[in-house]
């Protein structure tokens, strides 16, 4: 049980709570308030993430799951968590959005360059197919994944050095 | 907050006898006594004006109808109908160094002749790079921020110059469209010819059917006193269009099918596919029947055949009162402008009744409520509270109280609310005159007062979930300037403005919500500032 956090990554330390067993990826930029707890089982991010403030990342069991079968959470890389995320969903491929308060329920698989709308809340048992998209009531699929955040990263990671204290990194 | 959030939870009696809230009145000032007005009895007028809310050109009727009130650079998003902003992007060469067409054709020609050998020899010349912004073109596409669809997803290729010029889909059916609405017109043309030989008969037929300019001089000629003048300008107007099979001797009908085509029966039609009934459908590609209606042109089914759709115009709305006629609310025809040549709402004449507390209901006993009452009238308005045992009020509203609401004060207890004053903060406090009330009123702060009453619900054990509703009498006595009437005031112009006090009744029906607080539902205490008010007051 240990939190690692890889090299270059970028958690800040002002209300983060990170419990049980968490692998953070390099590159992956935590605000301030969020909260990643890996109650069944280990939770691995991968790299270049960004996961914005209060936005919660929670591996849990379901009512009426085998507490004893503990299932890892995947996070894949280049993924943008926005303010208020709730997501239980124990597979997430790399380039997906999720907006403001959308809410992933732990049986959905989400597969690449998804984006799953503000306030849009999904909670079936499916795997979504690459370049989904969720808006209001309505989805369909995008010809291109969505455009990359990474400019956004790298100006956020720089901005905060300024303004936040990090957690120390423990792994190379 | 009974005009923000939850506005029909106070209404008042509209002089139709329809119940509304008081955001949706307006009050004609002409009517005596002022009387209320909802939008369902006021007269609406359309101004003639239409505008695009987005890019605000604007133009008259005439314009807007040749072009179905549709703007031709602003479009809304086919899958969500949020407004599609332009993005503008620069072709990137492509990595394998073959140079798509699309990107020959836009390089402009004195560049590529420029360096030549470079460009065909080395692909990865400084020149086709991204970092040389001179040979990347600008080109432009549609794209909708909120769901994220843009024109490239139906394939609509981008444009090089911003706005316009993306190719849209054309109705298959123009054509015929425009065959029928001809000839509907030619038809309409005659109708009007035929009524108006009705309507003056001693109008010779034969100045009437003879075509184009000679018949308008003929009329001219007939009408020395100026009678026929409405006549001749229609004639003007529908000749040109009329003139052309006038023979009284072919019906309507026979000269309608010289000019439309017949429509042609369908005896078949193309099957649907055999997967439409085998498979499951897929949610991500159908669309759904929002979608479909927001383009009756088309219709579409599939979300790849979803295109962006225009803009309509819009044009403003004026109100006029339905027994004078005099206008209520009239907008500035500036189309930018949001304001209000003369807005005559409810809001800033009758005060208004916000339900302050909510207690836990208890069923026939009394309950005590507290209702907040403000005034945004431009001066002090004298307000008294009635209690209504008169059935008439409450048939003729269909209005069905289920409790009795009561406010346990002198009959001739009037009490006056000051107008808002935005110069100077004022604190919470009663007047001498208020705490002579034991209690009744409150609060008091600027244009504001809160006034404590009993409300005894008397449902019986099927209602259980019916709603606490009752209602009162506001009697509101205002200072109005006199109106006088627009000839009495060229006769005798007066420097001085009159008041004239008058006292109107508004019946006020408020609804607390279900008499069983559930689901949520929570009593509203009695907030703070109500006893720091009394304290304040007390202690001075
Ligand atoms: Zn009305
Ligand atoms: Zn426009
Ligand atoms: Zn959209
Ligand atoms: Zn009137």
């Amino acid at each position: 049980m240990s939190v690692q956090i890889t090299n270059g990554a970028l958690v800040c330390e002002e209300k983060v709570e990170l419990i049980g067993d968490i692998t953070i990826g390099a590159r992956t930029l935590i605000h301030p308030s969020v909260k990643i707890i890996a109650e069944a089982g280990p939770i691995i991010i991968g790299e270049n993430n960004l996961i914005e403030e209060q936005t919660i990342i929670i591996n849990r069991f379901k009512e009426g799951d085998d507490e004893s079968k503990m299932k890892v959470m995947i996070i894949g890389d280049n993924n943008v968590f926005e303010v208020g995320t709730y997501s239980e969903a124990l597979k997430v491929g790399d380039n997906n959005i999720f907006e403001c308060k959308s809410k992933i329920g732990r049986e959905v698989t989400i597969s690449n360059g998804c984006i799953i709308g503000a306030m849009c809340s999904l909670d079936t048992n499916e795997i979504l197919q690459d370049n989904t998209i969720i808006t209001g009531n309505q989805r369909r699929i995008a010809n291109e994944k969505p455009q990359s955040q990474l400019s956004q990263l790298d100006f956020l990671s720089k901005l905060l050095t300024n303004f936040q204290k990090f957690k120390k990194t423990n792994v190379k | 907050m009974a005009t923000l959030i939850d506005a029909n939870k106070v209404k008042y009696l509209c002089s139709c006898k329809r119940l509304k809230p008081l955001s949706y009145l307006y009050y004609c000032k002409y009517c005596k006594p002022f009387t209320l007005k909802c939008k369902d009895c006021v007269i609406h007028e359309i101004d003639q004006k239409f505008f695009c809310a987005n890019c605000f050109d604007n133009k008259v009727q005439k314009e807007v109808m040749s072009v179905k009130y549709k703007c031709a650079s602003c479009f809304n998003c086919p899958v969500c109908k949020n407004l599609l902003l332009i993005r503008a992007s620069s072709i990137k060469p492509p990595k394998d160094g073959v140079q798509s067409p699309l990107a020959v054709s836009q390089s402009s020609p004195a560049l590529v002749t420029q360096t030549p050998n470079a460009s065909s020899s080395n692909p990865a010349t400084p020149q086709q790079s991204p970092q040389a912004p001179q040979q990347g073109q600008k080109v432009f596409y549609l794209i909708c921020v909120f769901c994220r669809w843009t024109t490239r997803d139906v394939g609509i290729p981008d444009v090089t110059s911003a706005p316009g010029g993306w190719k849209l889909q054309e109705n298959p059916h123009v054509k015929r469209i425009q065959e029928l609405t001809e000839g509907y017109k030619v038809i309409a043309a005659r109708e009007k010819l035929e009524k108006d030989r009705k309507k003056y008969p001693n109008l010779k037929r034969r100045s009437l059917y003879i075509s184009g300019s000679s018949s308008s001089s003929s009329i001219l000629h007939a009408d020395k006193y100026g009678i026929l003048a409405p006549v001749q300008k229609r004639l003007a107007a529908t000749a040109s269009i009329g003139n052309q099979n006038l023979d009284p001797q072919i019906t309507m009908e026979q000269q309608f099918r010289s000019l439309v085509k017949p429509a042609q029966t369908v005896d078949s039609f193309e099957e649907l596919p055999e997967d439409f009934f085998a498979n499951p459908p897929n949610i991500n590609s159908i669309t759904s029947i929002n979608q479909r209606h927001a383009n009756p042109d088309f219709q579409p089914s599939k979300a790849s055949e979803l295109y962006p759709l225009n803009k309509f115009y819009q044009s403003k709305e004026s109100k006029r009162c339905s027994g004078c006629e005099h206008n209520v609310l009239k907008p500035e025809s500036n189309v930018i402008s949001i304001k209000f040549k003369l807005h005559q709402m409810a809001l800033f004449l009758v005060p208004e009744v916000r339900i302050m507390t909510i207690p836990k209901w208890t069923l026939n006993e009394e309950n005590e409520v507290i209702l907040s009452i403000t005034n945004r009238y431009e001066s002090d308005v004298t307000v008294s509270f009635v209690n209504i045992d008169n059935e008439n009020v409450l048939n003729l509203s269909g209005f069905k109280p289920t409790a009795k609401i009561e406010f346990k004060t002198r009959d001739d207890l009037s009490i006056v609310i000051d107008r808002q004053d935005n110069s100077k903060v004022q604190q919470a406090q009663l007047k001498q005159s208020d705490l002579e009330t034991n209690g009744f009123l409150c609060f008091r702060r600027d244009n504001k007062i809160a006034v404590k009453c009993t409300v005894t619900p008397f449902l019986s054990n099927t209602e259980i979930k019916d709603h606490v509703k009752c209602v009162f009498g506001l009697k509101c006595s205002i200072n109005m300037p006199e109106i006088s009437s627009p000839q009495v005031q060229g006769s005798t112009p007066t420097t001085k403005e009159n008041f004239v006090n008058s006292v109107i009744t508004h019946y006020v029906f408020v609804d607390f919500g279900p008499l069983r607080l559930e689901d949520g539902l929570k009593v509203v205490p009695t907030p703070r500032f109500i006893d720091d008010c009394l304290k304040a007051s007390l202690n001075k």
